[in-house]
């Protein structure tokens, strides 16, 4: 499964240039999206899910162009908006058949035990007679996560998937994305939590404001950072001066103070050590630094 | 392609969520609720007084239910409709769906799917409550298929129409409440103003569509119902599949997205030649009889042949018929024929005609048949021809004297609309009269003028029918079955017309006095005899006595050997006719009888009975079943030998089934070249005698009586340009009873109404079946007369002058005559205008009523003293003098036509005290001096003289000037209505007010004192003036009281009036307090006035309900 992204633009009526000649090459596997609010990314992913047409630009998905064959790509497609409602009337698992008879599953017993499956797999079983006016604001986003996996798309596209998860359900939905990976589907993950991205995905992209600012493995971004990223120890009084002065990744509170992690091309003026950097790191050292450079 | 999986797949769930809607389940519920209740009080036989005519019109089950239904379900499709596109406005909603593999096609039509299953499982709902009902509780028939029918009819054109409709608005305007407003206030606007215009193309919730259907013929103008309906339908899918094209949705299916707009404008394309179509039917019939009234003025005045003999053979084909019309005719005219002028149905296509075995050259135009003969047609001589024809009627063709606009109204029976039709002609039922001209008839038919005086012949007729199947023909005269197929009828007597029912009817009969009595109605529409099982042996005593009462009033016999009542399709009607007596429900010994007797109050046995149980429980006796049934026979017969009730609430299109027009119309025919109008005079007269008096209560909505509309136009014009004018329409028939009225009373005045009735009887009866010259009339009595006839016919016919009367100074005591004690009544008359005049004298005694055409009802017909007739010459004054044994409730003095307004006096008398002094006086005596209403030193100003003027009337609103543009010009005078009150100074008549020839006053409700109006008197001298005003039981009672001092009379009403009268020394407000004042002139005071101007002012300014401002008169000292 091959999605190549060329050229993409798209400018809104008011003239906000959302996205600037986006180029990309996304195979089968997970594929993480990492950008500011405004990047572009959830124009991206409404474009690539025949959404949106955009303004220039072509893409194709397997050979098929996202304008002329939309019929062959949307049979393809999960989808999991940010903002993802469910129809209100309607039961959990009513909700989920729906879904499924459109995405081709016409065989009642196969979309039945389709559907209790998705439901097992996302929790939501128990509460399968439950309208969606009942469900929690998790339980939603975990049937989003159903309604986008039934019916074995070829291409996932995740906006913000774990987003009101608690640790226990993200763990699942990543083992339940990285089991899907290992198939021939395409998953693009876009996510503020660098962590989904850093467990699960091969390849990644940044975005800001609507070019790609990175294209590689997070391995590589990772990579840019080494020796960039220091730990200082730091007194009470000397906190508000290094937040001043240097990017603060994190701030624990220590016997003495406050362990303060930090990225910068070189420390002056606070005692610290170099750490190993993770792609939380490598991500604001690149947004800080790398942009700036440029 | 289109995948009828995903359109079923989107249906099902929008199905679904749409149907767990609070909103849709909570109107559902009321709506099931409601007609649920509704079907249970109507249909269900619970409640026994609803009446027949609800549940008589077959299949009023469905159609009722879903008549309802589709007006309330059009407005809920508004609000689903919009609804799908506002939701999907709402992108992360239905984002997870819309990127589905699935065209917009398919979820478009799958969204509507979703829409038109709730509905389909709502109307299944109602549907299936009325069947229950109609199966297990109704008294009338169940018929499946149309609960199919008026769903598929009713129901699904207007949702798909209307989701179409609000899908193209949502998209146009993305704006659901508005969205809302546009389409309820398009809905509306059909229902209230549009309705049936333009042959139903507005109506979009198929309220106004003639629907009803007949277990006779069906549905009427099924062609016209599908067109509508499938008109809308088209549409509707049309506006779908703009929706497709325009759905904010990137659309996945190369094909569809070409089709769509394709299919779209197909649709479109469809529905507007339905529309054209639709409207070309309806435009094609003005066209018609715009064309065949021309043709008809263009030959009103050509010599016509009358015809002796007619034998059509006729021969039922199944949608059309053929038939041969044998036709021998004569010259009765003193003038040769140049040209044989026939008038035939344009539906049918002629042939040829024949001539001695010889085919005859014709000319056709629409019904205008010509023909040629070799030789002109003399007077005396007789020739024939043979007609041979075929085809349908068209009913397009019917009754050219009825306007367009009484045309286009729809034919209602309670709420539903029933078709509207003249003929019939189907497999399974036929139905023609002369009026459809299903067979040649001489002359011309209706034109331009309000009057035709269309030729009428006696004919002696012979019909050979031959049907199609076996259905049971039934005509005029003596039926002779030839074999199973082949019948053939030979009326007794020669008719003027000849008419042709053939249906799947059951007879019943009976023989009464040698008269057969024949009813015909379906096997299946019994709704009668479960009424009358126990009075088989006393049913022809009833049907004996109610014929010797109605022939004892008309002093005419019944001429024919039988009567036959027929019942016809609920789709038939009759239009009352100009300057004629009867409908063309009433054929020669035949009555059309309305299907299932819908609309026939008397007819809804079940609410009788009701009645009368609720009458022994409340009077605490047993009336018994028997009695009872009896009592609902007569009521029945009633139907054809009562009057025509005033209105019947039932239906809109009056049904006349008064068996009158076969003791004259059919009978007799007595013309006049010079006064063609006299035949329908003599018929007015003689219907008359059978006309229910007008109730007291029609003037308070009217304003004036129809009577009295008639005299204020022969006021201005005489009675030819009346006839002669189309705009008369209205007045007509009420000016040509005034004017007969007047003439055969004065044929009664002066030959004696015992006389002149045997005379009239006698003639009449010795020219059964001829056509006879009016002069010829006349001329048996002429010798008699005291005046020159002729001349006084053409004044009758041409002048306009009318008597004027003044009527004063009636007295009414007991007084002695011999040993006992009689009623004295006097008063005097003067007829101030140059023309003789004559009045007539009706009492009413006490509880009793009175016979006539002019009188306050109420209370039952009981003995009444005979009508006197006073003739008062020009310029004549007299004292009438009646002496009565029997003490009268009240007198009305009825001025006939005459200048006088109201045309009729009404008096209640109070008690008689004796006046043991008084003479006895009976007759009339010529007075010397005229009433006087006034003293030479007397100065009044009526409310109808120039010297009155009303002030500061209010604006209409707008509203309001809505409403009065719609109901026509605003009359001179207005109703006097004690509950509504106007709000402006309006013009009201009454006998009580004060008046010389016009008995008139205005009268406002109650205000601030903004709204005057003001007296202006010329005084010709300087001095003392005693100023009164005019005061009546009118304003005292609130209202036309019922008698003074006795029992039922209203209370006085309290309050004042508030008089401002100017005089030398400035203005004085006097105040009339309404208890304390008198009857008549009331005294305001005593002022010095100069010369001049004199004022006195009224304003609204009061405390009683109402104020009345009639006459102010000044009398000098």
């Amino acid at each position: 499964m091959q999605i190549s992204i060329n050229d993409l633009t798209q400018v809104y009526k008011n003239g906000n240039r959302a996205l600037q000649k986006i180029n990309l090459e996304i195979s089968s596997g997970m594929f993480g999206l990492l950008g500011p609010n405004g990047a572009g990314k959830t124009t991206l992913m409404r474009i690539l899910v025949t959404l949106m047409k955009p303004t220039a630009g072509a893409v194709s998905v397997n050979g098929y162009d996202l304008q002329r064959n939309r019929r062959e790509i949307r049979s393809m497609l999960g989808y999991l908006p940010q903002d993802f409602q469910v129809l209100s009337k309607l039961k959990t698992w009513e909700f989920l058949d729906y879904v499924a008879r459109l995405a081709g599953l016409r065989s009642k017993n196969e979309r039945s035990a389709a559907v209790d499956e998705m439901l097992e797999n996302v929790g939501l079983f128990d509460a399968r007679d439950r309208r969606a006016t009942k469900l929690s604001g998790g339980m939603k986003r975990r049937l989003g996560i159903a309604q986008a996996l039934i019916g074995h798309p070829q291409i996932v596209i995740v906006d913000e998937p774990t987003t009101g998860l608690d640790p226990e359900e993200r763990i699942r939905f990543r083992n339940l994305l990285a089991e899907l990976s290992r198939k021939d589907i395409v998953i693009i993950l876009s996510t503020h939590i660098v962590g989904d991205i850093s467990s699960t995905c091969m390849d990644m992209a940044l975005l800001n404001k609507g070019e790609v600012i990175f294209n590689d493995a997070p391995e590589k971004l990772v990579q840019e950072c080494r020796g960039h990223v220091w730990q200082i120890n730091a007194l009470d009084s000397e906190l508000e001066a290094i937040k001043e002065k240097y990017p603060v990744i994190s701030t624990i509170p220590s016997e003495n103070g406050w362990e303060v992690q930090i990225v910068a091309d070189k420390l002056a003026d606070f005692k610290g050590e170099q750490i190993e950097p993770n792609l939380e790191h490598a991500y604001v050292y690149r947004m800080e630094y790398g942009l700036n450079n440029k | 392609m289109t995948s009828l999986y995903n359109i079923w797949v989107v249906a099902r769930y929008e199905t679904k969520i749409l149907f767990r809607s609070w909103f849709f389940r909570v109107l559902a519920l009321i709506a099931i609720g409601i007609l649920t209740f509704l079907n249970i009080i109507f249909f269900s036989g619970a409640v026994k007084d609803v009446p027949w005519v609800l549940r008589g019109v077959p299949s009023s089950i469905p159609y009722f239910n879903l008549m309802m239904l589709n007006t309330v379900q059009a407005v809920l499709t508004v609000f689903l409709a919009s609804d799908f596109l506002k939701r999907d406005v709402k992108t992360n909603t239905t984002e997870v769906i819309y990127m589905r593999s699935m065209s917009n096609a398919e979820y478009v039509l799958g969204k509507t799917g979703g829409i038109l299953n709730i509905f389909i499982l709502l109307n299944l709902i109602i549907l299936f409550i009325g069947a229950v009902i109609n199966i297990a509780f109704s008294d009338i028939g169940f018929h499946f298929i149309n609960y199919i029918v008026y769903f598929l009819l009713i129901s699904i054109p207007t949702i798909i129409f209307i989701t179409g409709f609000t899908y193209l608005i949502m998209i146009i305007i993305r704006n659901q409440p508005v969205t809302l407003v546009l389409m309820v206030g398009y809905i509306s606007l059909s229902l209230i103003y549009l309705q049936h215009k333009a042959n139903y193309i507005f109506d979009i919730v198929a309220f106004y569509l003639p629907l009803s259907y007949s277990d006779f013929v069906g549905f009427d103008q099924i062609s016209i119902i599908l067109l509508q309906r499938g008109m809308y339908l088209f549409i509707g899918l049309s506006f779908i599949f703009l929706t497709i094209l325009f759905l904010k949705r990137l659309p996945q299916s190369k094909i569809m997205l070409r089709l769509a707009p394709v299919l779209s404008v197909i649709f479109m394309i469809t529905a507007i030649y339905f529309c054209i179509t639709s409207l070309g039917v309806y435009r094609s019939g003005q066209s018609l009889r715009t064309n065949m009234t021309a043709l008809n003025d263009r030959y009103i005045n050509e010599p016509a042949v009358s015809i002796t003999d007619c034998t059509l053979d006729f021969e039922h084909l199944g949608d059309t018929f053929s038939c041969t019309a044998n036709l021998k005719f004569t010259n009765r005219d003193s003038v040769p024929i140049n040209s044989y002028i026939f008038s035939l149905n344009p539906g049918l296509q002629l042939d040829k005609v024949l001539q001695n075995q010889q085919q005859k050259e014709f000319e056709r135009q629409y019904h205008i048949i010509t023909i040629k003969p070799e030789r002109p047609l003399n007077q005396g001589e007789s020739d024939s021809l043979i007609f041979v024809y075929r085809g349908a009627p068209d009913d397009n063709a019917c009754y050219l004297d009825i306007d367009e606009q009484k045309r286009s109204r729809s034919n209602y029976i309670v709420m539903y609309k029933a078709g509207k039709k003249f003929s019939f002609i189907t497999p399974q039922y036929v139905l023609l009269t002369r009026e459809n001209l299903w067979y040649p008839v001489p002359g011309v038919t209706h034109g331009s003028h309000l009057y035709t005086n269309i030729k009428k012949d006696f004919i002696r007729f012979k019909l050979n029918v031959k049907l199609k199947s076996d259905l049971q023909p039934v005509s005029q005269g003596s039926m002779d079955k030839m074999s199973d197929r082949e019948f053939r009828f030979v009326p007794e007597t020669p008719l003027p017309q000849i008419s042709l029912i053939i249906g799947n009817y059951k007879k019943i009969f009976t023989t009464v006095d040698s008269i057969d009595y024949n009813l015909y109605t379906l096997p299946k529409h019994n709704f009668y005899s479960p009424y009358f099982t126990q009075i088989g042996d006393t049913l022809k005593s009833i049907i004996s006595d109610a014929k010797r009462e109605y022939e004892t009033k008309l002093n005419l016999d019944y001429p024919f050997k039988r009567l036959s009542i027929i019942e016809v399709p609920v789709h038939y009607i009759a239009y009352d006719r100009l300057v004629s007596y009867h409908q063309e429900n009433v054929q020669p010994a035949l009555v059309l009888f309305p299907e299932n007797g819908v609309s026939v109050q008397q007819v809804d046995f079940r609410a009788q009975i009701h009645r009368f149980e609720r009458m022994e429980r409340r009077m605490n006796q047993t009336i018994g079943e028997k009695e009872i049934q009896a009592r609902l026979f007569n009521m029945f017969v009633n139907v054809f030998t009562g009057g025509v009730p005033m209105f019947n609430p039932n239906r809109n299109i009056s049904v006349n089934l008064n068996i009158f027009p076969n003791y004259y119309t059919y009978k007799n025919v007595v013309y006049s070249r010079d006064w063609p109008v006299l035949n329908a005079s003599l018929e007015a007269y003689l219907n008359s005698k059978l006309s229910e008096s007008t109730p007291f209560f029609a003037r308070n909505w009217q304003g004036i009586l129809n009577e009295e509309k008639a005299n204020l136009a022969l006021k201005t014009s005489s009675l030819n340009e009346i006839l002669s004018n189309p705009d008369n329409r209205d007045i007509v028939n009420d000016v040509l009873e005034n004017k007969s009225e007047m003439l055969f009373k004065l044929l009664t005045y002066v030959l004696g109404d015992e006389q002149f009735n045997t005379y009239l009887t006698q003639y009449l009866d010795r020219n059964r079946f001829t056509s006879v010259d009016f002069l010829d009339f006349v001329s048996g009595v002429e010798n008699k007369l005291n005046f020159n006839f002729y001349d006084f016919m053409q004044k009758w016919y041409g002048q306009i002058q009318m008597p004027g009367y003044y009527i004063a100074n009636i007295q009414s005591y007991k007084v002695l005559d011999g040993n006992r004690t009689r009623y004295q009544i006097r008063f005097d008359v003067s007829n101030n205008e140059d023309i003789d005049g004559l009045i007539t004298v009706n009492f009413r005694t006490r509880g009793g009523g009175v016979r006539g055409r002019f009188m306050g009802g109420g209370g039952a017909r009981g003995e009444s003293e005979p009508e006197r007739i006073y003739y008062i010459q020009k310029m004549q004054t007299k004292q009438i003098g009646i002496l009565l044994d029997s003490q009268p409730g009240a007198i009305m003095i009825n001025s006939l036509v005459s200048l006088n307004l109201p045309s009729a006096i009404d008096r209640r008398f109070e008690e008689f005290d004796l006046n043991e002094k008084a003479v006895p006086f009976e007759g009339e005596k010529i007075l010397e001096k005229p009433v006087m209403l006034s003293l030479p030193n007397e100065i009044i100003v009526d409310n109808e003289d120039e010297g009155f003027t009303v002030q500061a009337q209010d604006e209409t609103s707008l509203l309001k000037k809505i409403f009065k543009m719609s109901n026509g010009d605003k009359e001179e005078y207005v109703g006097l209505n004690m509950w509504r009150v106007p709000n402006n100074w309006s013009k009201t008549i009454h006998s009580d007010f004060y008046g010389r020839y016009v008995h008139s006053a205005y009268y406002v409700k109650s205000g601030n004192g903004s709204k005057v109006v003001t007296w202006n008197a010329n005084i010709p001298e300087s001095g003392q003036y005693d100023v009164y005003c005019y005061a009546n039981t009118i304003q005292f009672r609130g209202g036309p009281g019922r008698g003074r001092g006795r029992g039922r009379e209203r209370q006085p009403m309290a309050g004042e009036m508030h008089y401002d009268v100017y005089h030398d020394d400035g203005q004085e407000e006097v105040t009339l307090d309404i208890q304390s004042a008198q009857e008549g002139w009331n005294f305001l005071g005593t002022y010095y006035l100069s010369a001049g101007t004199a004022q006195v002012r009224l304003s609204d300014k009061s405390n009683a309900r109402m104020v009345v401002a009639d006459a102010v008169k000044w009398v000098k000292h």
